[in-house]
């Protein structure tokens, strides 16, 4: 025993990683496995209370053979790979011009980009709901008052809402790895790279951008993981309208009580996001093998 | 290949180049005019501007005022990446991404040379430096020496008319840094090529230059050869930045300056002026020698290879830094040994006004 709480106490091995552990193991794992057992068994409920769970596959089956999932998923994808898109082709001169700044500009932009960390992503949801709504919206009255268009635009309750929701609440989430990668950026190697006839274009093209890949991978891991699972900002924005895996697994489970229907779609959920998590992970890997080659001896 | 630089119209002319930050004046109308082919190493300590003058001429920073021309071409009004400098960075700034192969041919790419016509020059430049096994390497898998050859290989490969090096040795440890200083400059003179080393290591700047440019305070106090750097400094501030010095008081009238112990100088001044003697050229004597023109006690010693190092404080509490042979009588004297110190050779001391 005291043998056991020197170990712990040296923090050696695994033992100090076991309240951690523990910690998950209660309130992460378990639960989680409950969940997901859900999905391959026919569950009986009475009064909020599970009286009976027997193993089937039928749900797994049935949902696998409906289109409708594949439409979902297939629709949810499409998104959570164009608002990374969007979040990196508008985070990325964000990082860049950071890079470029001066101490005082540096941190004017860093606290712009964590400052809507600070508020709640449904409160600044709600915000596109001003900006983007019916006649009265910002959007709409601008582009009326200018005469740019004749009738208001539908904006809210479409795809679009939700694409431009969603960018702009994960931004900061792209822009703050690569800022962390671009505030360890040597810039004698923008020097050697002028020096060696680039242009500040070639030298963004061919080292800072290449040497931003890492932040890129984490910043784009983050992004797809959070549009990918959000219920929140598709029902704000989409208005009803727009259904996308994570809605359909939380409408699943809330509204319909459908567990077991839920819990297959969660499933599917997490194994598809571990595998874009991986595709993210492995290209981020295989294109910075710089970072780890040893020298032959 | 004495003295400042003389010739016909200079290769590299820098004429009246002043930079300040904000009231800080980094370089004060600094002038150099270096030769075709010439070796010249800027020595200075940190915050001498030597670096400045580099990133000047690099195009990584612009002068206030002054003017530089590389072979007859104004280089100032260049944008940087135009200007037919190449420059070897202080950590080498190699590019962690690309292999050695791709780092030695950026600058060819970057200028637009047809692939087959990259691959023949960089893999030219790799058997040149002995570096054409490692060319598929990252950067993060070569040792400090086989980094400082790909960049310098880098600089090369694009044939720039001037090689700029920024303390291109720091990162080396002090035995490697030896055999690269004269490796490089032998593939200097090989190629012909004309450069500029910065550095704060005065061994380093009389190993490898033709000539070396001492700098203090952002201006250029003396340019010369190694050997009258070290012999005929043209100032106090030279004479002990480079190597060790005994900077004495004297006073001369009449063209004469007298040490201690009858030992007559040539003084182009009169009234108090600063004699220069080198550790080397004193001789150690008995205490109770005529000659002698201090007596003192040793207080310190120190072999240094086939040197020993002492320091002996005269009566009137003068410190002298004295270097003896140790093979020699005065080789082996304990701390606390009474001596008595002569002047070997009034030839080579050096006579300067008092600065106050």
């Amino acid at each position: 025993m005291l043998d056991i709480i020197a170990r712990f106490a040296n923090g050696r091995g695994f033992w100090p990683a076991i309240p951690a552990v523990a910690f998950l193991t209660v309130l992460m794992v378990i639960p989680l496995v409950l969940l997901l057992s859900f999905g391959f068994s026919d569950i009986v409920v009475s009064r909020g209370v599970i009286v009976s769970q027997d193993f089937t596959l039928d749900h797994l089956t049935k949902i696998l053979g409906d289109r409708l999932y594949l439409l979902t998923f297939q629709r949810s994808i499409n998104l959570s790979l164009s608002v990374t898109a969007l979040c990196l082709i508008f985070g990325f001169p964000v990082a860049y011009l950071y890079l470029r700044s001066g101490t005082f500009a540096r941190r004017a932009i860093l606290i712009a980009v964590i400052a809507p960390l600070l508020t709640s992503g449904i409160v600044r949801t709600y915000a596109w709901i001003v900006i983007l709504g019916g006649q009265r919206g910002i959007v709409n009255r601008a582009l009326l008052d200018l005469g740019l268009i004749e009738a208001p635009l539908r904006i809210l309750n479409t795809h679009w809402a939700v694409l431009i929701g969603m960018t702009q609440v994960h931004l900061p989430l792209m822009i703050l790895p690569l800022i962390a990668v671009m505030t360890r950026h040597d810039k004698a190697l923008d020097e050697a790279s002028a020096n060696l006839g680039a242009s500040r274009l070639q030298t963004l093209r061919h080292v800072i951008l290449p040497m931003s890949v890492p932040g890129i991978g984490t910043g784009a891991t983050l992004v797809f993981t959070l549009s990918y699972t959000t219920f929140v900002v598709p029902q704000l924005l989409g208005g009803g309208n727009y259904l996308n895996a994570a809605t359909m697994a939380f409408e699943q489970m809330v509204y319909s009580l459908e567990w077991s229907k839920g819990a297959v779609t969660s499933t599917l959920l997490l194994v598809t996001c571990i595998f874009f998590i991986g595709l993210f992970t492995w290209a981020s890997q295989t294109t910075t093998r710089w970072i780890r080659q040893e020298g032959v001896a | 290949m004495d003295g400042a630089y003389v010739g016909l119209a200079p290769f590299v002319a820098i004429d009246g180049l002043t930079k300040r930050f904000g009231d800080h004046v980094a370089l004060a109308d600094c002038a150099l005019a270096i030769g075709r082919g010439e070796i010249v190493t800027l020595l200075g300590p940190s915050g001498c501007g030597k670096t400045t003058l580099l990133r000047c001429i690099a195009g990584f920073a612009e002068p206030d005022a002054g003017r530089i021309a590389i072979d007859d071409t104004d280089t100032l009004a260049l944008p940087v990446n135009r200007r037919p400098v190449g420059v070897v960075f202080q950590n080498y700034a190699l590019f962690p991404h690309l292999t050695v192969a791709a780092n030695v041919g950026y600058g060819l790419k970057m200028r637009g040379v047809a692939k087959a016509e990259i691959d023949r020059r960089v893999a030219e430049i790799l058997a040149l430096v002995s570096l054409s096994e490692l060319k598929d390497r990252y950067p993060i898998a070569l040792s400090g020496g086989q980094q400082q050859r790909v960049a310098v290989a880098r600089a090369l490969v694009v044939e720039p008319k001037l090689l700029l090096l920024d303390e291109a040795f720091n990162a080396l440890d002090a035995k490697l840094r030896a055999g690269m200083q004269a490796e490089l400059r032998k593939l200097i003179k090989r190629l012909g090529m004309t450069a500029i080393f910065v550095t704060h290591d005065q061994d380093e700047a009389l190993a490898i230059s033709d000539r070396v440019a001492v700098m203090g305070s952002g201006r250029i106090a003396q340019v010369a050869n190694p050997i009258d750097i070290y012999d005929r400094p043209a100032s106090p501030y030279v004479a002990q930045f480079v190597g060790t010095s005994n900077m004495l008081e004297a006073r001369a009238s009449g063209g004469v300056a007298t040490l201690p112990g009858g030992i007559k100088l040539a003084a182009p001044i009169s009234g108090n002026v600063q004699v220069l003697v080198r550790p080397q050229n004193f001789e150690i004597l008995d205490a109770s020698d005529a000659r002698a023109g201090w007596q003192g006690r040793v207080t310190f010693g120190r072999p240094a290879g086939a040197i020993v190092e002492y320091e002996i404080d005269a009566a009137d509490g003068t410190s002298f830094k004295i270097a003896a042979l140790r093979d020699s009588p005065a080789g082996h004297l304990p701390v606390g040994a009474k001596v008595g110190l002569a002047v070997r050779d009034a030839g080579t001391c050096v006579v300067f006004e008092a600065s106050s």
